[in-house]
């Protein structure tokens, strides 16, 4: 570490223990020289980094608990020398799984480019908990474009769903879009979609009545994302389609964005009683305020 | 009875002689409410400068200023006891550290600044038999920080434990 990053760490420790933040604390462990080893690990944080790699090496290749070696990979992500990516890399090809594991996101966690090119052919080798750990590790570095070519080359349904999942919780909205554009599409997708915020893609589809099961998923998703656009689109939905599983899965994404103005203002344009009674039942499982401004205005008739 | 009066008026002397020498001797002696500094020598060669606020004659806040260490808006009048030998600055500063007491992680802090072995001495007896866990996490934590041969032993002979 150069001295600018010692002076900032330091004023940054002086801070945090000038508020009062009890800082590098001997942990409650059971065992009083673990729980001091892993004391130790955690001060060497903001050593400088020639002085703490051999220490840290030394645990890691002693007989230590695997709570203490976890310790002692953090450190070692955070250590900014090629040796110390070297020494993650290594212990991520390793026998023991959990440290493997543990390494394998420790890489995440450090985001070097080229530890984290390397996690691929682990990810190709790997059983499904080491490849967990890869998309962790991708996802924490935000390596969109890695994670989508996970799942291009996905060699199965269940491949392909654990990374679209992972770049809809990355909101990897473009990448997504070139999978879809590649032919795969799934279900998956949509929700990835929905979960990525991607309202363009899911109008699309929701539009699209060449497929209608999956036009009315898309038409649901869309409450996921919600906003005055999604209302918009929903409203324009049920008055347009005469089918009334579209009409339906339109009422279904504004009960899920709670839009209950919307529905409020279908039932007042509404003449039919049996959809009245059907929008007056969504307002009323939407547990919305605006019931009771029906109930009012029905009473108000009576008088 | 004028050898007794003045046998007492010399001993009266001789005892506010000795107790002004060992308030003297006792750095930095009684100070008065408010901040007070003085220079020593810090941990890289170059100057510290450690300030103290007092209240009612006890310390109530410690503070270092050096080449490593700055305080955003810290800019005050203080009584500047002028230079200080770095272990009388440690001494002094190492009173104020016990378990439990708000004072001891600005005393750590100030004394690791230090130069010499002696801070180094101090932390790793802290780490090694303190009883407090938030002090020893901290005397840990300066230890690691200070860039010092016999800390990175210390802590290389802790992290060596055999299960």
């Amino acid at each position: 570490m150069n001295t600018f990053t010692k002076t900032f760490l330091t004023t940054l420790a002086l801070l945090a223990m000038s508020s009062g933040y009890a800082q590098g604390e001997v942990s409650e462990v059971d065992d009083p020289a673990e729980a001091l080893k892993i004391a130790a690990l955690e001060a060497l944080i903001t050593a400088p980094s020639d002085r703490a790699l051999p220490l840290v090496t030394k645990v890691l290749n002693s007989n230590n608990s695997n709570d203490v070696k976890s310790r002692a990979l953090f450190i070692l992500s955070q250590i900014d020398l090629p040796e110390a990516q070297q020494q993650l890399l290594e212990v991520a090809r390793s026998g023991d799984a959990e440290l493997s594991q543990e390494a394998v996101r420790m890489i995440g966690i450090s985001g070097d480019p080229d530890a984290l090119a390397g996690l691929s052919d682990m990810y190709s080798a790997g059983d499904e908990d080491l490849r967990d750990a890869v998309l962790e590790a991708y996802l924490i570095a935000g390596e969109t474009q890695l994670v989508a070519d996970i799942a291009a080359n996905a060699k199965d349904a269940d491949e392909f769903e654990a990374a679209v999942e992972m770049l809809a919780v990355m909101g990897a909205q473009e990448e997504l879009r070139a999978l879809r554009s590649n032919g795969a599409f799934p279900e998956v997708m949509i929700e990835a979609f929905a979960i990525s915020g991607d309202y363009e893609s899911l109008r699309e589809l929701a539009l699209d009545g060449s497929d209608v099961e999956r036009q009315a998923h898309a038409i649901e998703a869309l409450g996921i994302v919600g906003g005055d656009e999604v209302d918009q689109t929903l409203m324009e939905i049920y008055r347009n389609s005469d089918s009334e599983d579209i009409r339906e899965s339109a009422l279904e994404g504004m009960l899920i964005s709670g839009y209950d103005a919307g529905v409020l203002e279908l039932y007042r344009a509404s003449d039919n009683i049996d959809e009245k009674r059907e929008l007056l039942e969504m307002l009323a499982i939407m547990d919305s305020d605006l019931v009771f401004d029906v109930i009012d205005e029905a009473f108000a008739g009576d008088r | 009875m004028k050898t007794a009066i003045r046998l007492i008026i010399a001993a009266v002397l001789f005892a506010a002689c000795i107790s002004n020498e060992s308030l003297s001797a006792e750095f930095p002696g009684s100070l008065d409410n408010g901040w007070h500094t003085w220079q020593t020598t810090a941990a890289d060669g170059s100057e510290l400068q450690v300030y103290v606020s007092m209240r009612s004659d006890k310390p109530v806040e410690f503070r270092v200023r050096s080449n490593s260490v700055c305080w955003d808006n810290f800019d005050i009048e203080a009584n500047d006891l002028g230079p200080v030998d770095s272990v009388q600055s440690i001494i002094w500063l190492q009173r104020f550290i016990k378990p439990q007491s708000d004072l001891s992680s600005d005393a750590l802090m100030a004394i690791s600044q230090h130069a010499g072995e002696l801070p180094i001495e101090i932390l790793g007896d802290i780490v090694k038999t303190g009883t407090d866990r938030e002090l020893r996490g901290e005397a840990l934590f300066w230890l690691a920080q200070s860039d010092n041969d016999g800390a990175f032993l210390l802590l290389d002979r802790l992290l060596s434990e055999k299960r």
